[in-house]
């Protein structure tokens, strides 16, 4: 067993049943290093889109956790990818964040690599190693690579489940959004911006947060109109439920606001009006192909996590990555996702207002930086650390459900999807490895939160 | 053609005058005043700008992303957030310099328009411990209304690739 897993007591973090955890998980320094040997050691990370990278050698850089990561299109299409380290003597191999190359040259002594990651060319390689180097063997460090729906993740261990089976009950939800109309693509380049957070502070309030709505954005929402200035102020939820909650095995989740799509694209924008009459001309056809229970996800909000760190808000078509730089700080890359069969002028309405409300200059993303960041900060204080969080709401009311797969909170405003994040992110920081994850029984987590 | 006739003068001070007149009114959060400066057809961007090698002619992607792409509606809706009272993020309120320098005023002479060429330095302080820094380059184009200069584009390019301020939640 590693160092940090003798050191960090997994079982005191998160108390499943009560739902609770707590909150040294925002600030110890042992329980980052455990989180990113066994989380982001264990888990799939987001890479890019097939948008981005649209033809051979075209590639773009990035992060799993700390690790900085070269993604690129091969000649026959498909995508690898790699550690953007040099396997000479570890300087940086790619300083451009995105582009098309034929080989990658490092900066330090000219060793060059193929889109393929094959180290081709060593300088004076005859003269200077006199055959004794076999360049098979310094490749770069390949990294497992699959995809879905045009969405490249990446994983670190041979043995984690295909990214399919990761994914699990989410993908039905993902796909009433990202699959049924033809598709998604992401816009590029992300703008990135720092905050003085912990990674899991806004990885939790993308999973199932809609209780904040309505009172930590309310000004934003005075400001707007839309569909949900009338949670404003949090006085009552409006009597038909709002929405639901939906969590899954390996803690992805996300909540429903229902119908509230196009929510913050302003009433009176461009955006605003011309994606509620997308939704309006869409949403029928998805009714009629999924029947009205189900079809209603689509044109409804949805604001979501892929565990660990890879949050999205469908219909503010906003994409997220909440990349860990120590335990107190993260760097967010933020894409806009648009459907790929909307009109240009729709895209480009609907890409400037996910920039105004939850780009780096968003009103709505100001908004929560403020909580993100003093959720993390506060914890310096030694009391406050010893503390515990409470993720109670909904407790003892999730259930399953015939039509929706995962466990069900009732209503959007909940935490249902916090305690299945965390019931995962206990299972997944404790096990061995993914095999003494797989084989226990796969409906066991479902008793777990819901109390069965 | 649209060829740039530096602008000198009296005529010059005029536009630099109205630069620090509008730099006050934000450093103020007189917002509605501000307002009134603001042309009705704006168009008010700010990019960031990917990291690309110099030679790189192949990747055919934009290679900015405009994190303000915005109209007179949006900025409006900005005001009127801060208006709501709620607006419990400015709440203590937040604290701006804005300091101007290496002003360039030109006359277009096809439109009659002024166009500037600025650097900005912004200091923002908040809660306790947050002072962050803006540096950034703004192009824009004022335009002679009745009551007096009107901005009707202003593009900021944010030279960091990597907002470390945390966001831009603030008139550029
Ligand atoms: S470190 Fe890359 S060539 Fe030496
Ligand atoms: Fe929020």
């Amino acid at each position: 067993m590693s160092t940090n897993r003798t050191q960090v007591d997994v079982e005191s973090l998160v108390d499943v049943k009560n739902g609770i955890q707590a909150k040294r998980i925002f600030w110890d320094q042992q329980i980052y290093d455990l989180e990113i040997e066994q989380i982001f050691g264990k888990c799939w990370q987001f890479l890019t889109h097939d948008s981005l990278i649209p033809n051979p050698g075209d590639f773009t850089t990035g992060y799993m956790a700390e690790d900085e990561v070269i993604v690129t299109r091969q000649d026959d299409g498909s995508v690898k990818a790699f550690l953007n380290v040099c396997t000479h003597r570890g300087a940086r191999l790619v300083a451009a964040e995105a582009g098309n190359a034929r080989a990658f040259s490092c900066t330090y002594h000219g060793w060059s690599f193929g889109m393929d990651g094959a180290l081709k060319v060593v300088p004076m390689e005859e003269e200077l190693y006199r055959g004794s180097l076999d360049k098979s063997k310094f490749g770069l460090r390949e990294i497992r690579v699959e995809s879905y729906r045009g969405l490249y993740y990446g994983n670190f261990d041979a043995q984690a489940p295909s990214l399919n089976d990761y994914l699990g009950d989410v993908k039905f939800y993902l796909d009433i959004w990202m699959d049924i109309n033809g598709g998604i693509e992401l816009v590029g380049p992300p703008s990135r911006s720092l905050l003085n957070c912990n990674w899991k502070t806004p990885a939790e309030n993308f999973v199932g947060d809609a209780y904040h709505v309505g009172w930590t954005h309310l000004a934003s929402l005075m400001a707007l109109g839309g569909e949900l200035a009338a949670i404003g102020g949090n006085e009552a939820p409006p009597n038909e439920g709002l929405g639901m909650q939906v969590t899954s095995r390996f803690g992805h989740g996300f909540g429903v606001l229902w119908d509230a799509a196009p929510a913050v694209h302003a009433i009176n924008s461009k955006a605003g009006t011309l994606y509620r009459e997308w939704f309006a001309s869409r949403k029928p056809k998805m009714v009629e192909k999924l029947g009205a229970k189900v079809g209603r996800i689509y044109g409804s909000h949805l604001n979501g996590t892929v565990f660990p760190n890879n949050s999205y808000l469908l219909g503010t078509n906003t994409f997220k990555l909440w990349v860990p730089r120590g335990p107190h700080q993260i760097e967010v890359f933020t894409w806009a996702i648009v459907e790929k069969e909307m009109p240009a002028e729709l895209k480009n309405a609907v890409v400037s207002g996910m920039n105004s409300t939850f780009g780096s200059a968003g009103m709505l993303e100001a908004d929560d930086s403020d909580n993100m960041e003093t959720m993390t900060q506060n914890n310096r204080g030694r009391m406050t650390r010893e503390g515990k969080l409470n993720s109670q709401l909904g407790l003892g009311f999730d259930k399953l459900d015939p039509d929706f797969p995962g466990v069900i909170g009732q209503s959007a405003i909940g935490e249902t999807s916090y305690r299945g994040f965390y019931r995962a992110y206990k299972e997944i920081m404790g096990a061995d490895n993914w095999k003494a994850i797989l084989k226990l029984d796969p409906d066991a987590w479902k008793h777990e939160l819901i109390g069965q | 053609m649209n060829e740039l006739i530096p602008v000198r003068g009296s005529e010059s001070e005029e536009v630099v005058s109205t630069l620090y007149r509008e730099a006050r009114l934000l450093d103020h959060e007189e917002y509605r005043e501000w307002m009134k400066m603001v042309h009705p057809d704006i168009q008010y961007q700010a990019y960031f700008q990917q990291l690309r090698y110099r030679k790189d002619k192949r990747y055919k992607l934009p290679d900015k992303v405009y994190t303000i792409d915005e109209r007179h509606d949006f900025l409006d809706a900005r005001i009127r957030q801060f208006e709501t009272g709620m607006q419990w993020s400015v709440d203590p309120p937040e604290r701006f310099r804005r300091s101007l320098s290496n002003i360039e005023v030109f006359k277009a002479s096809s439109t009659g328009n002024y166009q500037v060429f600025l650097n900005v330095f912004v200091v923002r302080n908040r809660r306790v411990h947050d002072e962050t820094t803006y540096s950034y380059g703004r192009e824009e184009e004022w335009v002679r209304g009745e009551a007096g200069l009107q901005l009707l584009k202003r593009v900021v390019s944010l030279d960091e690739r990597f907002l470390l301020g945390k966001n831009v939640n603030f008139f550029l």
